[in-house]
């Protein structure tokens, strides 16, 4: 269970989330939107420990976060998987090596991770291309490796941050058919995304930022700000 | 074992996959390595000139043609019981027309001016001083003195211009030798911290990606550090080839007849290879720990996610 507690975040005098709180329960899919500047990174950022809030409390199962000591930080980091817009995937590094490290970061014996990695490329399609470097691949292929190291760690919380902002309305679909899977295998998804197209055809619970403020948390939603 | 693995396996790895990061850092740290160990070359002639300009700086005093022998040897006795005195040596007419008979022989007309004469030359103490800006102290004392009577002159009357300019020239090396190294030093600290700290700015979204995948901030550090030292070794070897290209083509050739001959012993040293097995060490050094350095403070602000 993650629970935003009346939240609140500055950015200087500018207030990115004001006061917002709302709960989410194990397995479930939320999508968070809203126009860009609403606050969706913000409150991914905040899920990742990259920012503290102002003010509020964020707890997961019980803990705050943001009380996890600085060196604690990493492990915590290691039980979320995370995607990008930019998909901040290595580029000296093959698709195979982005996602071993971060494996191997967790000290994880070469035979575990390569069964891992193996596995984990298979369920987003791209076993073959395993030894290819980002470069050569293209838009929604990259965000598949990102999900596939977002997903290696076996995270019961996956956060993805517009992961199909780069990417044609084709392609963008078939990322959230893999979050959808993802979700029906038991891990709790957060995704922020201003695409309404996706919103509406994914009939899932959705949470209204404008301005930072919550103005709406519908349980099957549609896109409307 | 698996981490330090993974660490040296990762430094290696992106050292050869960043090329040309690591070719630019290489050349940047080889010049400032150059630059240093030129100058250290350049500090160890300034500081053998130096010596042998002092050590040229001698102090003779001539003495009157009827002062005895027992006398002189007196004399020469109470000097060396000075305490900045390192020598003293009696010349005696005979031998110091030797030393002329032999400085001169294919020259008739200077060996005719003598014709033979023993005692054409007055007999004479030279003394080696352990520091040059003693000697005038010294002569004071000696045309002072219970001997004053026999004292016909001093080697310092005749060049004291002459050795006074060299003193302060000497000590003008030694002071300016001092400086420059310093300033030398900065210059090669500066080159290669600011050639690390560009390479890991380009590399700050590594270091951003991997603290977001949950890798701990001495993970990240590690293969860096590494890179940084990996620069520094090869910095130095090709420092230590352009040196020792210049040592074989130039210094052996050129040095050795010209520069080196006056320098002594100090001379060989010079050209020898315990010379340049120390600069590399030194080159080594100051690349390893540097590159390290450097490397771990460059990565401290992209740490900070």
């Amino acid at each position: 269970m993650i629970i935003f507690d009346k939240i609140s975040k500055f950015y200087g005098q500018n207030e990115a989330l004001k006061n917002v709180s709302f709960k989410i329960r194990p397995k479930e899919f939320v999508v968070i939107v809203g126009p860009s500047g609403a606050g969706k990174s913000t409150l991914i950022r905040l899920l990742t420990c990259e920012e503290k809030p102002s003010f509020g409390r964020i707890t997961i199962n019980g803990r705050d976060i943001h009380l996890l000591k600085k060196k604690h930080i990493p492990y915590y980091r290691r039980q979320i998987g995370v995607v990008y817009q930019d998909f901040k995937l290595l580029h000296q590094k093959t698709v195979f090596e982005n996602v071993a490290f971060a494996l191997e970061v967790s000290n994880k014996p070469p035979a575990e991770i390569e069964k891992q990695v193996n596995q984990v490329l298979k369920l987003v399609g791209l076993e073959k291309k395993k030894d290819s470097f980002p470069h050569e691949l293209s838009g929604g292929e990259v965000q598949r490796v990102a999900i596939a190291r977002a997903l290696v760690f076996e995270p019961r919380l996956l956060l993805a941050d517009e992961p199909t902002g780069n990417l044609d309305p084709k392609t963008a679909w078939g990322i959230i058919q893999l979050l959808i899977k993802i979700n029906d295998l038991g891990t709790t998804v957060i995704l922020a995304t201003h695409n309404k197209d996706i919103v509406d055809r994914l009939h899932k619970r959705v949470i209204t930022l404008v301005d930072g403020k919550l103005t709406r948390d519908i349980r099957r939603g549609r896109y409307d700000v | 074992m698996i981490v330090l693995y993974r660490i040296l396996h990762s430094a290696f790895q992106s050292f050869r996959r960043n090329g040309w990061l690591s070719l630019v850092a290489i050349f940047m740290m080889s010049q400032a390595l150059l630059i240093l160990s030129i100058f250290f070359v350049l500090s160890l002639v300034i500081n053998s000139a130096v010596q042998v300009i002092n050590s040229k700086l001698d102090l003779a005093i001539y003495f009157q043609d009827n002062a005895t022998e027992e006398e002189i040897l007196a004399f020469q006795g109470e000097i060396e019981a000075l305490p900045e005195v390192t020598r003293v040596t009696y010349v005696s007419p005979k031998e110091a027309l030797g030393r002329y008979l032999e400085q001169n022989q294919g020259n008739q007309q200077l060996l005719d001016v003598i014709g033979g004469d023993e005692d054409f030359f007055p007999a004479s103490l030279e003394i080696k001083v352990k520091d040059p800006f003693v000697i005038e102290g010294l002569v004071d004392d000696f045309s002072q003195g219970p001997h004053a009577s026999v004292v016909k002159s001093t080697s310092f009357t005749n060049n004291q211009e002459v050795a006074r300019r060299l003193r302060a020239f000497a000590s003008f090396l030694g002071r300016g030798g001092f400086l420059l190294g310093a300033i030398f030093l900065l210059i090669s600290l500066l080159i290669i911290f600011n050639t690390i700290r560009i390479a890991i700015f380009t590399r700050r979204e590594e270091i951003e990606i991997m603290k977001l995948v949950g890798a701990t901030d001495w993970y990240i550090r590690w293969p860096f550090i590494i890179e940084g030292m990996l620069y520094g070794i090869f910095a130095t070897l090709l420092s230590t080839l352009v040196i020792y290209l210049a040592h074989i083509f130039f210094a052996q050739p050129f040095f050795a007849k010209y520069l080196f001959s006056d320098l002594g012993p100090f001379g060989q040293q010079l050209l020898s290879g315990a010379l340049l097995l120390k600069i590399i060490g030194i080159q080594v050094l100051v690349g390893l720990v540097v590159g390290a350095v450097s490397s771990l403070m460059a990565t401290k602000r992209y740490l900070q996610i």
